[in-house]
């Protein structure tokens, strides 16, 4: 008995495959993705050994979590790392893959859709529960700490632009400053653009953007506001420790 | 999340707009695929978008071409649409259980959003692209981009009515 017949009758008859390329067996298996796509599960010998079977997604997890999340940071790679190292996975020029022998394929294929889909949830977690207080406990910050300055939330500076919206403006002093808080790609990409169209008005202003994790920005986008903007600071922790002295030297 | 008409997700797909952040020349290639990207808005800056463009290195039929929306005004992002290749199966709208291993298109659906599921989820066969140069062209058509010709040149000339 081959392995793919082998691997049938483990799974009772309620699986097939269909053969992508020669001797590589793409499993049809009712494994899905939120989006109703079928978790990418492809099945080969190693060098031909029909005793070594390697379960590998040729690269279609890292693809599908590319169109929204990128492993550009070394904290995110550390994180996928782990995901890999604690289900017995690799990563190999994208592919995640991990080898069993033919009487192990059944739950070896199980634990192989669940790092696929830990992986394809590394953007969940990011967003949903790393961030998810980000703003409350900068508007806490700002308005006990920084009470002093007069905050005021909501700001829109171009009339009829109600779409460039600052966060936190402190209008004590002949400038003032704009507060931005950045958890994200497209905050920052919003906060970039605000930044330029407030320069291009030539309104005067000092801006301040104060970021979730400047490190879990890509490098363009890294780029872009630290073109656009005055002072940047990279975490809250970094703000909370140094607001006070940078709103004392800007005299707001 | 803010509620969204079908027909607004319908208007957002299909609105015209801009290339603001243009594609690289040619796709570059990291961690087992090809892969591009850009960043759209509409005429007048009012929205943003982001565009990617993948390909599979090891199985080029394997490509994906979508369009993500990303809201000022709140968290988060709303896939809208995602051209794909035969890459495997996938859940055929309104069908309980079928399989195919077709070209298809994933497209925002207000069902979705309301019950908090992935706006694109579900999808369906379609026989208008072939290849991932077919499947672009026509994305791009559909999504209202004004400025194709001017960053996607070696597409088939005429395409983007000009």
């Amino acid at each position: 008995m081959n392995y793919v017949q082998l691997l049938k009758e483990q799974f009772n008859g309620r699986v097939s495959v269909r053969e992508r390329r020669p001797e590589v067996f793409q499993l049809i298996v009712p494994l899905y993705h939120e989006d109703g796509d079928m978790v990418d599960i492809f099945l080969q010998t190693v060098n031909g050994d029909t005793r070594r079977i390697r379960i590998s997604d040729l690269g279609m997890t890292l693809m599908r979590l590319s169109y929204t999340f990128d492993i550009d940071t070394p904290n995110k790679e550390a994180i996928l790392q782990k995901i890999l190292a604690e289900n017995g996975a690799t990563e190999d020029n994208g592919e995640i893959y991990l080898e069993t022998t033919p009487e192990s394929l059944y739950p070896a294929v199980l634990q192989f859709a669940q790092v696929a889909s830990k992986i394809s949830n590394m953007e969940l977690l990011k967003r949903e529960v790393i961030k998810s207080l980000f703003y409350e406990m900068l508007e806490d910050f700002v308005t006990t700490s920084l009470v002093e300055y007069g905050p005021r939330q909501k700001v829109y500076p171009i009339p009829d632009r109600d779409e460039l919206e600052v966060d936190y403006e402190f209008n004590s002093r002949p400038r003032p400053i704009y507060l931005f808080g950045v958890k994200d790609t497209a905050k920052a990409r919003i906060v970039t653009i605000s930044c330029l169209e407030f320069q291009k008005a030539e309104l005067p202003f000092r801006s301040c953007v104060v970021h979730e994790d400047f490190g879990s920005l890509g490098r363009k986008d890294q780029n872009r506001i630290t073109s656009a903007a005055d002072k940047q600071f990279v975490t809250l922790d970094d703000f909370k420790d140094n607001a006070v002295k940078f709103f004392e030297r800007e005299g707001a | 999340m803010a509620s969204y008409s079908q027909n607004d997700l319908d208007r957002l797909i299909s609105c015209p707009k801009r290339i603001v952040t243009p594609p690289h020349k040619m796709m570059r290639t990291e961690k087992g695929h090809h892969r591009n990207d850009m960043e759209l808005t509409t005429e007048d800056g009012s929205h943003v978008f982001r565009v990617f463009m993948r390909i599979n290195e090891r199985l080029p039929e394997n490509f994906s071409i979508g369009l993500i929306y990303l809201p000022k005004d709140e968290r988060g992002e709303i896939h809208l649409l995602r051209y794909n290749g035969p890459h495997g199966e996938f859940v055929r709208l309104g069908v309980a259980e079928s399989h195919h291993v077709v070209h298809h298109v994933h497209r925002a659906r207000k069902e979705n959003l309301d019950a908090g599921k992935s706006a694109e989820k579900g999808a369906e066969p379609t026989e208008q692209f072939s290849d991932y140069n077919e499947a672009l062209r026509i994305f791009l058509a559909e999504v209202g981009v004004t400025n194709a010709g001017e960053h996607f040149a070696d597409l088939e000339p005429g395409l983007f009515g000009s």
